[in-house]
């Protein structure tokens, strides 16, 4: 409970931060052993559910409650009794219920009335006149009857309440039966109206008390009552009600004068006032009133700070107002924050309190070594605990300006700084720092996070610098010198005082770089320490640091371990901006494999002193080259200020120096790139040889600011001529003449010859292009896209060489193609002869496929030589082709062919091409089609292949478009001369076939005509059996000359309405062509 | 007036940053730094939301007890950002605006001035003068 | 559009100096054997500088960008007539980070005989644009490619690839 350390500690009383509920104490439950008991009781305490009401629900087993002390408050000796709160919420019931089993038709009711009464008068007497209310549940085994019926209970009932002297609204009846949970609820609700008319009446108690009051004497009582009418209001769950008690009891506390002996009694006591304000004001979702009112009261009590030997408890009081936590939790309740107000702020806000009280208590306390704990202790009361909050143990209820006993309170003060002394401070500072990380991590706000966790690492003074690493690295990317500095600085001086070698080195060496900050002076300090360091002394101590912890850290610094264990220590440095910089480059882009490679070397540093180093080497990702590109030198004194003698190497300060390096490349790396290694191998290595009296440095510095390719490949001494009559055409074989001359001084052997297509033009061209040496041969599609390695011989100086390679494209477009030759020739690099394979000369030829021809396909009618669109079965037609030749140069057609699919088949067998060598030629062959199968609506045609030639044979194909095949039902021939002659008779048969398999009923008329006069049928119904024909006989008599309209015979089927006329008229001769009578 | 004017690239990291009181180096570099982080959210958020900010003027970014920092963006990314002390509650919004206009100006001329390499510290004795005259006008 | 008379003096010296700082660097080349590459380039970037500056100054007072098409408005309308005096005519985009800026009379062409004799030194009169282009793009945080073309003195195209990274 309340001890006396709560007002060392800080920590709000729980009693205040719970949500208060209203107090309900269920008695006469025999738990133990009776299973009905334990079932009401499990009922009543277990799932308690939001959807519940609220009540704190305790099984009383003593039937008395704690003695009420005396109430003589008439001169107030403090604002709230330190009980209080807990006295309301656990220890005085609203509602105190008797439970007692009882059923109606019990036979010995007299008695038991009267042991229920006996127990009720109990309790009674042990609440000692509160207004608690009291109830009686009576547990039944049966269930009751509905209500009016029992004449008996109601009976009974009426003198069980006169006995206990209650009202009938207090008794209550729970039968054990099935639904108990729900009689339980039902009951719930009943105590819970009676607890609300409890804590109502105990307002109103309060409340009553005002106007006893005066403001010159009672100005605390003020403060008390209205706190104590919003408490009850809360139990009450009225928190409307409770929130405006609570901030009139706010604003009374700031109406107290405030002197040094009571101010942390107010601010104690506002400080609870205002917990319970913002957290009702979150509870009503109103944040910017809670935030408001916590900024006020801030800002209010931040000048109260009480006497300034406890200045610590002003900065303790302050970091402890919990707004965080509050606004965490009601963002957790469903709150939403923002970036620029959320709990974050107020734990950052809280943590920098606690680092005041940490600076303000280290200062304080310090004298306390050569002071005593006063005896006896002030801060011990006579029973244990406090009286009224936020008072002094030592002058309790004491209310006027000056302290009672001035002895006394300077031993209170001095106990309590012996107090705060053993307080762990960075304890409490750290996890205010990560809620706040979390908090700021969450709302988007990664610097400020950065900053805290800096703040955070940075607490102790013996936390390994690798934890300021991550932070580091932000400030490094972001390039914030002046904060990376600062940070550094601390850095060091935890390694200092820690004695970490590497992380010394690491520190210094960025500390002396071009980014840091820090002025030249304390450069050259760094420099000289770095050097102590290598030279395996103990550096200078950092500045600002505590003089033990000096010792201490000088003994660590003289330990074996520290630095003799490992003589190397190899600092990465790719992350950092080291104080030597150093840029390489390669003198030219790419270099020739017979000539030397050049490569130069920067370096820079930028320290105050001197820097010697012994050796320097780069590392090639080849690493044949690294012995090439090393430095070293004698390095007798490597940790001296002086400028350089001779021989040493030494980098001096704001100066440049260059190495030069050049190296013969080794021919197996022609064409490809060389670098120097960037990445993992950039680091900045410190060597220490102890096995020496003097320690030598070496200065690794491959610093991963270069990272140059290098591209050399020989001059090509090879000329590549390709010789071809562009464009090509498809399907043609097309002659590419590769001619190659050697210009090289020396003979040179193997020459080889590749062609290929150049990787990135459209994947498909591999298969539509096709390479061949013979001209001979069918070039089809099993021949490859590229040819490799054609062996061309070896070749003296000035030789010449030609080889003919043959293209063939199906496929109209345009393709690039590779042509290399690679050779091997000797030649001489410097001293050394080096046989050199040289894979080169890359001559890109594009080729044009072109379209030779336009091929356009026509389908002809038989009669009218007209262009139609489908084809009908059996019914002849006419496929004609027209050849158009877009070729430039002249080329030979040696015949053209149809290639029919069957059932494809031509009336006069296989057709013969009637195409010779002309520019623009036709072609044309009459086909027929025999019925197919019903529902095949489409039919292929075949394709049709012309024979050509350039220079070689080839052949290209057409193929025709597929046609919609019909199957005519009736098919009508007609047979006529070929022409009339005026007055003379013409005879016209029509021929009626029937195609179908049924019976066809046939309507023929023929109409009129001016130009004739005939003599036959004008309207007759034929009936046409399968398979069958008629034979319709006019005789026509021209009456006119010249091109005349016949008269049009239409056809009606009558099983097929409408579907006849279009068809069948294709078939008929529309006119005839009528010559001048012969006498 | 304020108490420390900064310039920082799009890249965030500072060009120029000027205080008073010198001594408090640090802490205003990390107040400036930390401020960021608003400033990065503000301009996220253009072209989301419909009351997108189009003003380049960003407005209060945060308040702590002792500062008020306000933001400026140019659309050239770069950031202007003007602490005040909290205890000078005599300034209206357009006076800030108008200070960071005259900021944006003068940092305008350094951008146009052939000599400055851009991304550099910026070293200039004008900028210096119209910045020392933004911090003194009240002091 | 404007009239050769109508021109102010200050507008005809940009002219001026423009043509002289094209001369002169190519004369100050030659002497060496080095190509017209390096000499683009060089003014590629004087013309990436003063885009910068530039681009500072003429976005002081317009309100915030939307999103890259807006920077390129604005480019094709403020930035050009700041400089130019014109608007750009026609500004085209795939929506991919590829922008096309056609200007069917190019002021810094326009002193060049019109047809296609001069059609070859047309390009060391773009560089400078170019440069100015880019580094007014590059100063409003976009990255980018930008390269000219001339089909018919004096309109020109000029297509500005953005670089996402």
């Amino acid at each position: 409970m309340v001890s006396p350390s709560t007002c060392n500690e800080w920590e709000l009383p729980p009693e205040l931060c719970c949500r208060p509920m209203p107090f309900v104490a269920l008695m006469g439950l025999d738990m133990i052993y009776n299973a009905v008991h334990r079932a009401i009781w499990e009922a009543f305490s277990a799932n308690r559910r939001t959807d519940r009401v609220p009540q704190c629900v305790v099984n009383v087993l003593p039937w008395s409650f704690l003695q009420r002390t005396s109430y003589e408050w008439y001169i107030p000796k403090g604002i709230l009794k330190v009980g209080w709160m807990h006295k309301h919420l656990n220890v005085i019931p609203a509602v105190a219920v008797v439970f007692f089993e009882l059923d109606w038709d019990e036979p010995q009711w007299r008695e038991r009335q009267s042991e229920c009464s006996t127990r009720v008068e109990i309790v009674r007497q042990s609440l000692q006149g509160r207004g608690t209310k009291v109830a009686v549940v009576l547990i039944q085994k049966k269930a009751p009857l509905p209500p009016g019926e029992d004449l008996v209970a109601s009976e009974r009932a009426a003198t069980l309440c006169t006995a206990c002297e209650l009202s009938a609204k207090a008794l209550f009846v729970l039968p054990h039966t099935d639904h108990l949970v729900g009689y339980i609820i039902r009951l719930e609700n009943a105590f819970y109206e009676l607890s609300q008319g409890y804590y109502h009446a105990e307002a109103r108690k309060v409340k009553s008390h005002k106007e006893l009051l005066n403001r010159t004497t009672h100005q605390l009582l003020f403060v008390r009552h209205q706190f104590k009418i919003g408490f009850f209001c809360e139990l009450k769950q009225d928190t409307q009600t409770a929130l405006k008690h609570y901030k009139n009891a706010y604003s009374h506390v700031h109406e107290l004068r405030a002197y040094d002996t009571n101010v942390l009694e107010i601010k104690t006591f506002a400080g609870f006032i205002n917990y319970k304000i913002c957290r009702l004001c979150f509870q009503h979702n109103l944040p910017l009133d809670a935030i408001s009112n916590f900024r006020k009261h801030v800002d209010l009590c931040k000048t109260k700070s009480g006497s300034s030997e406890l200045a610590f408890e002003h900065a303790a009081w302050m970091a402890k107002q919990l707004f965080g936590d509050l606004f965490d939790e009601a963002i957790k309740l469903g709150l939403t924050a923002i970036q620029t107000q959320h709990p974050g702020f107020y734990y950052q806000q809280a943590a920098y309190r606690a680092q005041d009280r940490k600076k303000m208590a280290l200062q304080l306390c310090k004298p306390l070594a050569s002071v005593a704990y006063p005896l006896p202790d002030p801060l011990e009361t006579p029973n244990g605990k406090l009286d009224y909050f936020g008072q002094r143990p030592w002058r309790q209820g004491h209310q006027s300006i000056d302290p009672p006993d001035p002895a006394r309170e300077r031993e209170g003060i001095l106990a309590l700084q012996w107090h705060e002394k053993a307080v762990d401070h960075s304890g409490l500072i750290i996890p205010l720092l990560s809620s706040a990380v979390a908090q700021f991590k969450k709302y988007k706000c990664p610097r400020m996070k950065n900053y805290l966790s800096k703040s955070q690492s940075s607490m102790g003074n013996y936390i390994s610098t690798m934890l300021f690493n991550y932070v580091l690295c932000e400030y490094r990317v972001e390039r914030w010198w002046v904060i990376l500095t600062s940070i550094l600085s601390t850095a060091l001086k935890c390694a200092f005082l820690m004695a970490q070698v590497q992380d010394y080195i690491t520190i210094s060496m960025e500390l002396l770089g071009r980014t840091s900050t820090l002025d030249d002076e304390r450069k050259s300090v760094i420099q000289k320490n770095l050097m102590k360091v290598l030279m395996n002394t103990c550096p200078d101590p950092e500045p600002a640091c505590d003089e033990a912890a000096i010792e201490v850290a000088k003994n660590l610094w003289k330990e074996p371990g520290s630095v003799k264990s490992n003589n190397v220590i190899t600092v990465e440095m790719q992350n950092y901006v080291p104080f030597v910089e150093c840029k390489a480059a390669f003198l030219q882009e790419s270099f020739s494999v017979d000539s030397p490679v050049k490569f130069q070397l920067l370096l820079r540093a930028s320290c105050p002193f001197p820097q010697r180093y012994s050796h320097l080497s780069v590392t090639f990702n080849n690493q044949a080259y690294n012995a090439h590109c090393m430095v070293s030198g004698s390095c007798d004194s490597p940790c001296s200020t002086e400028p350089p003698t001779e021989g040493e190497l030494c980098l001096l300060v704001g100066k440049v120096q260059r190495h030069d390096f050049s190296f013969v490349a080794q021919t197996s790396d022609t064409g490809k790139a060389i670098e120097v290694r960037a990445g993992k191998s950039a680091i900045c290595i410190i060597k220490m040889f102890m096995c020496i009296q003097q320690k030598k440095i070496s200065d690794h510095n491959n610093s991963s600011i270069f990272f140059r390719n290098t591209f050399y490949s020989p001059m090509p001494r090879l000329a590549l001529r390709v010789e071809h009559d562009p464009p090509a055409l498809s399907f043609e074989l097309f002659r590419l003449r590769v001619c190659t001359q050697s210009r090289e001084e020396q003979p040179v052997s193997d020459v080889q010859l590749t062609i290929s297509l150049q990787p990135g033009q459209d994947a498909n061209l591999s298969q539509t292009t096709h390479v061949t040496l013979d001209s001979n041969v069918q070039c089809d599609d099993s021949f490859p896209s590229f040819l490799h390695n054609i062996p061309l011989g070896n070749l003296q100086p000035g030789d010449q060489v030609e080889k003919d390679v043959f293209v063939k494209t199906t496929l109209v477009g345009s393709r690039i193609f590779l042509i290399s030759v690679a050779y091997t020739v000797t030649a001489m690099v410097g001293d050394e002869e080096h046989h050199l394979s040289c894979r080169c000369q890359q001559v890109r030829t594009s080729q044009n496929g072109r379209a030779i021809f336009v091929t356009q396909v026509s389908f002809v009618s038989l009669s009218q030589f007209e262009p139609m669109t489908r084809i009908y079965s059996d019914d002849p037609f006419l496929l004609q082709t027209n050849i158009l030749s877009l070729s430039p140069w002249p080329i030979t057609i040696a015949r053209g062919c149809f290639q029919l699919q069957p059932p494809m088949a031509s009336p006069d067998g296989d057709p013969a091409s009637q195409l010779k060598q002309d520019e623009i030629g036709s072609d044309c062959c009459c086909l027929q089609c025999p019925p197919v199968p019903d529902g095949q609506s489409g039919i292929a045609m075949g394709t049709y292949t012309i024979f050509w030639k350039r220079f070689f044979a080839c052949g290209s194909s057409v193929l025709f478009d597929e046609k919609c095949l019909l199957c005519s039902s009736v098919l009508v021939f007609t047979e006529m001369p070929a022409f009339g002659r005026v007055r003379e008779v013409l005879p016209v048969r029509f021929q009626l076939h029937n195609r179908t398999a049924f019976v066809q009923e046939v309507e023929a008329t023929v109409t009129a005509s001016d130009a004739f006069m005939f003599s036959g049928n004008k309207l007759v119904r034929l009936r046409i059996l399968p398979g069958c024909e008629q034979e319709l006989l006019y005789n026509l008599y021209p009456l006119m000359l010249g091109f005349q309209a016949l008269p049009q015979l239409l056809l009606r089927l009558l099983h097929f309405p409408g579907a006849t006329n279009e068809a069948l008229h294709r078939l008929l001769p529309t006119h005839i062509f009528v010559k001048v009578k012969m006498f | 007036m304020a108490v420390c004017v900064a310039v920082i690239t799009k890249e965030n990291y500072p060009l120029y940053i000027s205080n008073i009181p010198a001594a408090n180096e640090l802490k205003f570099h990390y107040t400036v730094h930390t401020s960021l982080d608003v400033v990065e959210e503000k301009l996220s958020a253009v072209g989301k939301t419909a009351s997108d900010l189009r003003e380049l003027y960003l407005g209060l970014l945060y308040p702590t007890e002792d500062y008020k920092v306000y933001g400026y963006v140019a659309n050239t990314k770069v950031k202007f950002v003007i602490v005040i002390d909290s205890s000078n509650t005599s300034f209206r919004d357009n006076e800030i605006r108008s200070m960071f206009r005259k900021l944006h100006t003068a940092y305008t001329d350094v951008m146009c001035n052939p000599f400055y390499t851009p991304g550099d510290p910026i070293r200039s004795k004008t900028f210096d003068n119209v910045i020392s005259s933004m911090m003194m006008q009240v002091c | 559009m404007e009239r050769e008379g109508v021109r102010m003096a200050d507008e005809a010296l940009f002219e001026f100096l423009h043509m002289e700082v094209i001369s002169y660097i190519f004369k100050s080349l030659e002497k060496d054997d080095s190509d017209n590459g390096k000499c683009t380039a060089k003014l590629e970037g004087m013309g990436f500088r003063v885009g910068q500056g530039l681009v500072e100054r003429f976005t002081r007072d317009i309100p915030r960008f939307k999103d890259e098409l807006d920077i390129m408005k604005f480019v094709c309308k403020d930035f050009w007539a700041g400089i130019f005096k014109k608007q750009v005519d026609n500004l085209r985009t795939n929506h991919q980070g590829v922008y096309v800026l056609q200007d069917n009379r190019f002021r810094l062409l326009t002193q060049i005989s019109a047809g296609k004799q001069y059609m070859e030194h047309a390009p060391k009169f773009l560089a400078f644009t170019c440069g100015l282009v880019r580094g007014a793009l590059s100063n409003l945080g976009v990255n980018s490619i930008v390269t000219a073309e001339v089909s018919l003195l004096p309109a020109c195209k000029f297509q500005v690839m953005m670089q996402r990274a």
